[in-house]
């Protein structure tokens, strides 16, 4: 069974989409990342090796790659990083063995690390930017009460300052000025609407304004080398594109367009680095003889998205899609169920994270793995009919795979009588599998999304 | 210039180092000292028998042990009198939210005819007679009452000390309730983040029916008996509760959330809890780790910290 992927076709789309100015691709290939950061001399770049999970930084004039982490549990990596103005340091987020993440700081050019901040109760952390000094790291902490919190986290001994807290929201990306006296956030702009502004605070919390406010999802700011200005991405107008605004008369200007998963990196006096991210799980239909455990037809691409169900009627089926702005997160998923005429209908629950689903017994529902709006966490069933939700208590999400199982990469056929059956090995990671009801047709997801760093040239 | 003059406020652990004021009216120390003795000024009442702390007691985190409030000449008010405790982080004021910041809701007590019963000319003048405040107006009250106000800061609980890290900071019957507050009590759906509010306007089931609460504000239906949630810093030494003051006790509010009798209106996250008696009283121990160090004023150490 192979996955055939269309990542160098999506390439050129992508490329297509920034015509004009050019950006140049200056990272593909396994470490490139969109949870990385560049530093201010445009010298590195770091990113996150898919296959192990390690922190590798890559020198981009010479192109060597240099990997900082070494994993030595099984459940640790690397996740977001951040390098400081000296080039010396690279502050990172650490899935640790007690499954949250710690934040660590490395010497670039050694490897040597050590934790500044463990702390379950913020047990996921993001750090976005050093201080000019290379003191403080600007990260955003993720309590267990489901807030985020902007906060100064020293990179000598790990206090830590929380200057903002924001309940059940959170900030996709934030950067600090140059000359360390601001910090550049984006938010929601008022409780309950989509608009999202980008902000200042002062670094030290005594004020904070409004730098960008429009009805659009305005994110991802980051400074200019000279502070002047900030770069964001907006979906305002025709489309997403890269803005930026002066700080010192709000002058807004559009820079470039920009592909629907762009997340800004970071800036130099010559270039805005941003990673697009692309691909990910898609969707493959094929025919199986459970009685001999082997795949009947090539499997055959049907769509993208995570998580199939087909339902107990076997007569539609249900995924997780994806529509809008890259978000770090899952808020940006929607239920897509495939009727029996063919059309596509998307169901979109008000919860801010959808993990996984599957139909529930009777045809009329979705369950779904998640949290709501106030992240709390557990399975919901969704109405297919009016996307409305409960908590559906001893409600387990499951698949209907029949006799069959994944390991991995592989298919296996795990019959009643009889040795396991190994029926089929894809190219990338089995998502989910479901078996139709009448026992032939199967549908599964595979794939990894893949990121590409650009640099548009800003001169 | 005044940007320059901003006071840049130490403040309890567990709180946002951002206190949100209005660009006209950023914390100044001159404002904080000037609005310190105004709240603790007579001459705001018409009969010279209540300043503002007379009802926000500072040994009573800034609240008084009534169920309802008594102004002047024992007037009695409809409502609790709220805490004023990290009102710095609030969003609107009152336990109805009527009002959205704090320049405007501290002249409003001072003009209640069931409060302090005086026109805001009359204070002002009588204030510049006194010769205490020279050059007084009507927006000096307001900006330094407010400022005051926003340095009255409560944190550094063992709750926070908790969060910050130090697993010792609660007890273990302390840490299960914790857990229940955040899981089977869904207290903190409305309780959240470091103030433990939402500052959102909730129907829990408690008062009668004549005061409409958040509805005489929003003019909906669904806001009808709602009242904004508050802050559980220190709530331990703020008995009674509620918005009516009709519970006496945390382990009556606890009860009356376990309980949670239907009612119109109720807000849909209040549902029956079926606690044990031991988790109960595990919540109960948990709302005590709450209270912490309240600061007021200028200097957390010059001697104004309450405990």
């Amino acid at each position: 069974m192979a996955c055939y992927n269309h990542l160098g076709l999506l390439r050129w789309v992508l490329i297509l989409l920034f015509a004009g100015t050019s950006p140049e691709g200056v990272w593909t290939g396994p470490g490139a990342s969109h949870l990385g950061g560049v530093s201010r001399d445009g010298r590195l770049i770091s990113g996150i090796d898919a296959e192990s999970g390690n922190l590798v930084v890559r020198n981009l004039a010479s192109g060597e790659e240099r990997r900082v982490t070494h994993k030595s549990g099984s459940k640790e990596f690397a996740y977001f990083s951040a390098i400081s103005p000296d080039s010396k340091w690279i502050a990172y987020a650490w899935f640790n063995d007690d499954a949250f993440y710690d934040l660590r700081i490395a010497n670039v050019q050694t490897g040597e690390s050590r934790t500044l901040f463990r702390n379950e109760e913020a047990g996921f952390v993001q750090p976005c930017a050093f201080s000019p000094d290379s003191k403080q790291i600007l990260t955003l902490l993720f309590r267990k009460d489901n807030i985020s919190q902007i906060a100064l986290i020293s990179a000598l001994d790990g206090s830590v300052r929380v200057l903002k807290s924001l309940n059940w929201v959170y900030p996709k990306k934030m950067d600090f000025s140059p000359d360390g006296r601001w910090i550049a956030y984006d938010n929601f702009a008022y409780e309950r609407t989509p608009q999202r502004d980008i902000f200042l605070l002062a670094a030290d919390g005594s004020r904070e304004v409004r730098l960008v406010e429009n009805p659009a999802e305005d994110g991802f700011p980051v400074f200019s080398a000279d502070g002047a200005r900030v770069y964001f991405l907006s979906d305002r107008e025709d489309g997403p594109a890269v803005w930026s605004i002066t700080v010192a008369n709000r002058k807004l200007e559009r820079i470039h367009a920009a592909a629907t998963r762009t997340i800004l990196l970071g800036a130099t006096r010559s270039s805005l680095y941003y990673a697009v991210r692309h691909g990910g799980a898609e969707i493959y239909r094929t025919t199986i003889d459970l009685a001999v455990g082997q795949l009947t037809t090539r499997p055959e691409k049907i769509g993208e998205g995570t998580s199939v169900s087909i339902s107990p009627d076997g007569a539609q089926i249900a995924w997780l899609a994806r529509y809008g702005t890259e978000n770090f997160g899952a808020d940006s998923r929607y239920i897509a169920i495939r009727k029996p005429d063919g059309k596509i209908a998307a169901v979109t629950p008000k919860l801010a994270h959808i993990e996984k689903i599957s139909w529930s017994g009777d045809g009329k529902g979705i369950l779904a793995s998640g949290s709501d709006g106030k992240g709390r966490a557990g399975v919901y069933r969704v109405d297919v009919a009016t996307a409305s939700h409960a908590l559906a208590e001893n409600a387990p999400v499951e698949e209907n795979a029949g006799p069959l199982r994944v390991k991995h990469d592989e298919l296996w056929l795990v019959a009643k009588t009889g040795e396991p059956k190994r029926v089929a090995k894809a190219a990338t990671p089995i998502e989910s599998i479901a078996l139709h009801p009448d026992g032939k047709t199967l549908l599964f997801t595979a794939g990894r999304p893949r990121s590409e760093v650009f640099a548009l040239n800003l001169q | 210039m005044t940007i320059l003059l901003a006071l840049q406020l130490a403040v309890p652990l567990g709180l946002d180092a951002l206190i949100p004021a209005p660009d006209s009216n950023p914390v100044r120390a001159d404002r904080v000292a000037l609005g310190k003795r105004l709240f603790f000024d007579n001459d705001l009442s018409r009969n010279r028998g209540l300043s503002c702390a007379t009802c926000h007691k500072p040994d009573y985190a800034f609240t008084d042990d009534l169920p309802l409030a008594v102004g002047i000449d024992q007037r009695r008010g409809h409502r609790r009198t709220p805490t004023i405790v990290n009102r710095a982080y609030g969003k609107s004021f009152f336990w109805d939210g009527r009002i959205t910041t704090l320049e405007e809701q501290v002249l409003l007590p001072i003009q209640s005819p069931e409060e302090m019963d005086m026109t805001l000319s009359g204070v002002v003048a009588r204030l510049k007679k006194s010769g205490q405040y020279p050059g007084l107006a009507v927006s000096d009250l307001s900006f330094s009452l407010a400022s005051y106000v926003r340095t009255i800061l409560a944190g550094d609980s063992p709750y926070d000390r908790y969060i910050a890290g130090d697993r010792t900071a609660l007890t273990s019957e302390q840490l299960a309730g914790l857990r229940l507050f955040r899981g089977k009590g869904n207290c903190v759906t409305c309780h959240v983040g470091p103030n433990l509010t939402d500052e959102r306007f909730h129907n829990t089931g408690t008062g009668g029916t004549e005061d409409p609460g958040r509805a005489k504000v929003s003019g909906k239906v669904e806001d009808q008996g709602a009242f904004k949630t508050p802050t559980l810093r220190d709530v331990a030494r703020r008995a009674p509760y509620m918005h009516d003051g009709s519970l006496a006790t945390l382990d009556e509010v606890v009860e009356h959330y376990d309980q949670a009798r239907a009612r119109p209106h109720l807000d849909s996250e209040i549902r029956p809890l079926r606690l044990t008696a031991d988790e109960r009283n595990a919540l109960v121990a948990f709302l005590r780790s709450l209270t912490g160090v309240i600061q007021e004023g200028m200097n957390k150490n010059a001697g104004s910290s309450v405990r």
